[in-house]
């Protein structure tokens, strides 16, 4: 098979820049719909508190909330979830506000 | 009131203010050629200039500010400028507005200097009103208060009587379950928080522990949200001529009857024990959150609550909601009548938490007291 060389620098080039950009697919549902479904095994894990929908500029992401930051709980956790970008906030433990 | 909540900012944004217009008026911003680079980022400054007046950078930022700041005091609801660091931790010129009012009415920048929005409420006097001491009966509400009894362990424990709702033809305080309702052990105090029990104002925390210098205002109903519910909420009925029955907060006013859902992005405040008035907005919905609760004051273990559907709200450096703040109504960020969005019941230093006022409405079976 033999593809012209502007076409196969093309192809990589695509495939390249779809590696790169961190897009998977888009969501197919409400981000309530995919935290519904997923919040119970991120708040299994150890060190999650807390799962969110907000807004980053105006794209839907889902932040999670961790009691404090460490480089193996953060590798334990989406990129993406449900086509959303995952943000990871460290706001630590999520208290009752009586004094 | 959240501007003065961080001392370090405000001895910063304090230094500059003053400094900027004495600087000003000896002439002394003249003449300082163009010392303002593009980075304007206070952390890479620290490693080598000092955040003061004594930084050439920072004077002539000043002086910038002080040659703008007639035009932008122009602006309808702009209350003051200085020389500040945003929440990134930015440079710049910090417009403080009473509400929120946007990008678009700002410059995005002055003779090259950032230009951003601190909504600051109204600056006022220290001679706000105190929400912990003892009021004049009918008291309003957005105080300090209490379940008479919170004492146990050697500590006493309160939070803040946020608003009246009218449930059966009643009315009544409503505030959390873990401010009222939590105390589910006899340990520490030899009593439960039992149906009928005294509510005080203010609470045992701001009296010395000493529940004889409060008043009774209310009795609890017996209404226990947790952990079966998915709201942390609490009422009680509120004593004849105690109460204010318009169901006034401090520095809000009355309120109205109606509800709001939360938005993200919508501008809200709160009045609490705490910390007062303050503002700030709502960054995410439909939370989950995991909240471990104490079964009496300074207790041991009860149980962890996972909740659902919750609402998140900007909390940087507990200027938005502090310990004591529990049980404060979040309404709409308005001047008059501002509608019930949720109820504030725990956070961190970074995010608050409130359940949405729907579903707290929907489990008392309850209105909100307004207009």
């Amino acid at each position: 098979m033999s593809i012209e060389w502007p076409c196969r620098v093309s192809l990589v080039l695509a495939l390249a820049l779809a590696g790169c950009s961190g897009r998977g697919a888009p969501p197919s549902q409400p981000a309530v719909r995919v935290i519904e479904a997923s919040a119970d095994s991120l708040m299994a894990i150890p060190g999650v508190v807390g799962v969110y929908e907000g807004l980053s500029g105006r794209e839907t992401v889902i932040r999670i909330m961790l009691a404090e930051h460490s480089d193996s709980l953060v590798r334990r956790l989406p990129k993406r979830l449900g086509g959303y970008r995952v943000e990871l906030e460290v706001t630590g433990p999520i208290v009752p506000m009586r004094r | 009131m959240s501007l003065f909540s961080s001392p370090r900012r405000l001895m910063l944004l304090g230094t500059l203010a003053v400094a900027s217009v004495a600087l000003f008026l000896a002439g002394c911003s003249k003449d300082q050629g163009n010392p303002l680079a593009p980075t304007t980022d206070a952390g890479a400054m620290k490693g080598g200039a000092e955040l003061s007046m004594a930084n050439p950078a920072i004077r002539a930022m000043a002086a910038v500010q002080d040659r703008h700041t007639a035009d932008l005091m122009a602006i309808p609801g702009v209350v003051g400028t200085a020389t500040g660091v945003d929440e990134q931790g930015q440079l710049g010129i910090m417009v403080m507005t009473e509400h929120a009012i946007g990008a678009g009415r700002l410059p995005a920048e002055i003779e090259g200097v950032r230009v951003f929005e601190e909504v600051t409420g109204k600056i006022r006097a220290f001679s706000v009103a105190d929400h912990r001491v003892k009021q004049t009966p009918p008291i309003q509400m957005g105080t300090s208060g209490g379940w008479r009894f919170d004492l146990a362990n050697g500590f006493c424990c309160g939070g803040t009587l946020g608003s009246l709702v009218l449930r059966g033809g009643n009315r009544y305080v409503l505030s959390n379950y873990h401010v009222l309702e939590a105390d589910i052990v006899s340990g520490g105090n030899s009593r439960v928080a039992t149906a009928g029990d005294p509510v005080v104002q203010p609470g045992l925390i701001d009296i010395s522990c000493n529940a004889a210098t409060g008043q009774n205002v209310a009795t609890l109903s017996g209404i226990k949200s947790l952990p079966g519910s998915n709201v942390d909420a609490a009422i009680a009925q509120i004593t004849t001529g105690m109460v204010q029955t318009n169901g006034s907060i401090l520095e809000v006013g009355t309120i109205s009857a109606a509800t709001q859902p939360a938005a993200v992005g919508q501008a809200v405040k709160k009045s609490g024990r705490t910390t007062g008035l303050t503002r700030s907005s709502v960054t995410g919905l439909n939370a989950n959150v995991s909240v471990q609760y104490e079964n009496e004051c300074a207790g041991g273990a009860a149980f962890v609550k996972s909740y659902t559907g919750q609402i998140v709200i900007r909390n940087k450096g507990s200027r938005f909601l502090n310990s004591g703040d529990s049980g404060s109504l979040m309404v709409q960020d308005v001047a008059t009548n501002p509608r019930a969005v949720g109820l504030l019941f725990a956070g961190s230093s970074s995010s608050a938490i409130a359940n949405p006022i729907g579903q707290v409405l929907s489990f008392l079976n309850a209105t909100m007291v307004g207009n």
